[in-house]
């Protein structure tokens, strides 16, 4: 579906069910590429071998409207013999389904460009419907240019073993109830006090940071589940009142501490405050408490960040809301079907000294001092 | 990207900010700028290109081996050499009202 194989489009309809225009998009592919690669890694894969998959997409005809219309479209395994023009539906057991809701935002960006053309009025509403066209072959270009010669180096991804049970026993769900396909994902209670501190110490700024930790493979399940174990402060980011910009700066930073901390951590996502009770100050009461910026929003730039630093199906992005009058409440984001969405997430508690001296086990010791070790140093942020 | 030069780099390592996406290059002419190479690579590594509002994403490359960043300018012959590693480090914005 990808290369010469096919070429995309949004076909654009006014409400009344009139055609406004159908416009060419390029599709970022990449999410959902990631997506099948975690499902190897979550299928027992080791690391190397799933982040290195090489993905084929193929398209879902619409069952009603049939081709050009999309219903959606498949990722699976590339298989021998499959190649951009092969057309090969294949049958690889490794596989996942994507919705229309893949392109929402190449749908936009479809309409916005009919808006400006003047075949659609500006806050009209509009349906969109995904097409694909089989794609001729191209000629080659008279003189190509010269290029690199490239290959995939072995992603630096280690996968620990470590107990779902014992991370189970000591959390407890906070936001979105998680639905039985969701890699678990624990965050330290720890780290989101850090963190809401962080955020209200910066008053009238956005501040933020890096999550680190680990991923692990139960022991029992051979299940994967996610554990934030620290957040590295942005302390050379630039800050305003809706802005904040990871400069390089930080991320030589944050790798510097990475490496200090010594733990083989990897990062697993960014966190970032919403100073939303500045935003709203001059908001009644009650519009307050309708704001859709008070939970779960995540802005455009916000997902371009994730999808530049953090396209790994296992990222994540977290939001302090520094809403009025109210503790800082916390909005967990990840990708879902290749697709960014609130989702939710277990607050872990310290590990309690057990009768035999402190700690239970060596690897729960040494998480709980990483969260520990994050959150006490607090006071470097952005802005 | 400039004629490739016969004795250009033999093999860099790249790698994103995280470190959990990376590639080996090899034949990077040694007359290329830091600024052809990285661009070559953004497209490589299938990494965004634009903000949230359309405008060109800017990244440098930070050298590991001498602790700093290139510059867009710098000439590939002239600052790096075979076994370097580079990672490739976006200047990105978050936030915004919508």
């Amino acid at each position: 579906m990808t290369g010469p194989r096919f070429s995309f489009a949004v076909h654009v309809l006014r409400e009344d069910g009139s055609a406004a225009g159908q416009v060419p998009i390029d599709v970022d592919w990449e999410p959902a590429r990631e997506c099948l690669r975690f499902l190897a890694l979550r299928r027992g894969r080791p690391p190397a071998e799933a982040f290195a998959l090489d993905c084929a997409l193929d398209p879902v005809w619409h069952p009603k409207r049939g081709a050009p219309f999309l219903a959606g479209f498949r990722a699976r395994a590339a298989e021998e013999g499959d190649s951009a023009a092969s057309g090969s539906a294949g049958t690889g057991e490794l596989r996942h389904d994507f919705r229309t809701d893949y392109f929402a935002r190449a749908s936009r960006t479809a309409a916005a460009r009919l808006v400006a053309e003047g075949a659609l009025r500006e806050g009209e509403p509009f349906h969109s419907l995904p097409v694909a066209f089989p794609r001729g072959e191209e000629p080659a270009a008279a003189v190509p240019a010269p290029r690199l010669l490239t290959r995939p180096a072995v992603p630096d991804v280690p996968i620990r073993a470590g107990s779902l049970g014992a991370r189970l026993g000591r959390s407890a769900a906070h936001g979105i109830a998680a639905r039985i396909e969701d890699v678990p994902v624990f965050v330290p209670r720890d780290v989101l006090d850090g963190a809401a501190v962080l955020a209200h110490a910066a008053e009238r700024k956005e501040t933020g940071g890096i999550l680190v930790g680990h991923l692990h493979r139960d022991a029992d399940t051979a299940g994967v589940f996610v554990e934030v174990t620290a957040q590295i402060p942005a302390r050379h980011a630039e800050a305003d009142l809706v802005r904040l910009s990871f400069t390089p700066e930080v991320w030589t930073d944050v790798s510097a501490a990475l490496a200090l901390r010594g733990r083989g951590e990897i990062m697993l996502g960014w966190w970032h405050s919403h100073p939303v009770r500045e935003w709203c100050k001059d908001c009644s009461e009650e519009s307050r408490r309708q704001c859709s910026l008070a939970a779960d929003f995540f802005s455009d730039h916000d997902r371009v960040l994730q999808r530049t630093v953090f396209p790994r199906a296992y990222s994540l992005g977290l939001v302090v809301n520094d809403v009025a009058a109210e503790a800082p409440t916390f909005s967990l984001f990840g990708w879902d079907g290749g697709v960014l969405r609130p989702r939710g997430f277990r607050v872990l508690e310290p590990d309690r000294p057990g009768p035999g001296g402190p700690g239970k086990t060596e690897e729960a010791a040494a998480t709980a001092g990483a969260a520990g070790k994050a959150t006490t140093g607090g006071g470097n942020h952005g802005g | 990207m400039r004629s490739a030069d016969s004795q250009g780099i033999g093999l860099l390592e790249v790698s994103d900010v995280s470190g959990q996406k990376g590639m080996t290059v090899s034949g990077v002419p040694n007359d290329a700028s830091v600024g052809e190479l990285v661009e070559q690579l953004l497209a490589e590594m299938h990494l965004t290109r634009e903000d949230a509002s359309g405008r060109p994403l800017t990244y440098q490359a930070r050298l590991e081996r001498e602790g700093r960043h290139l510059h867009a300018s710098e000439r590939v012959g002239d600052v790096l050499q075979t076994g370097d590693r580079l990672v490739l480090q976006p200047n990105i914005d978050a936030g915004g009202r919508p």
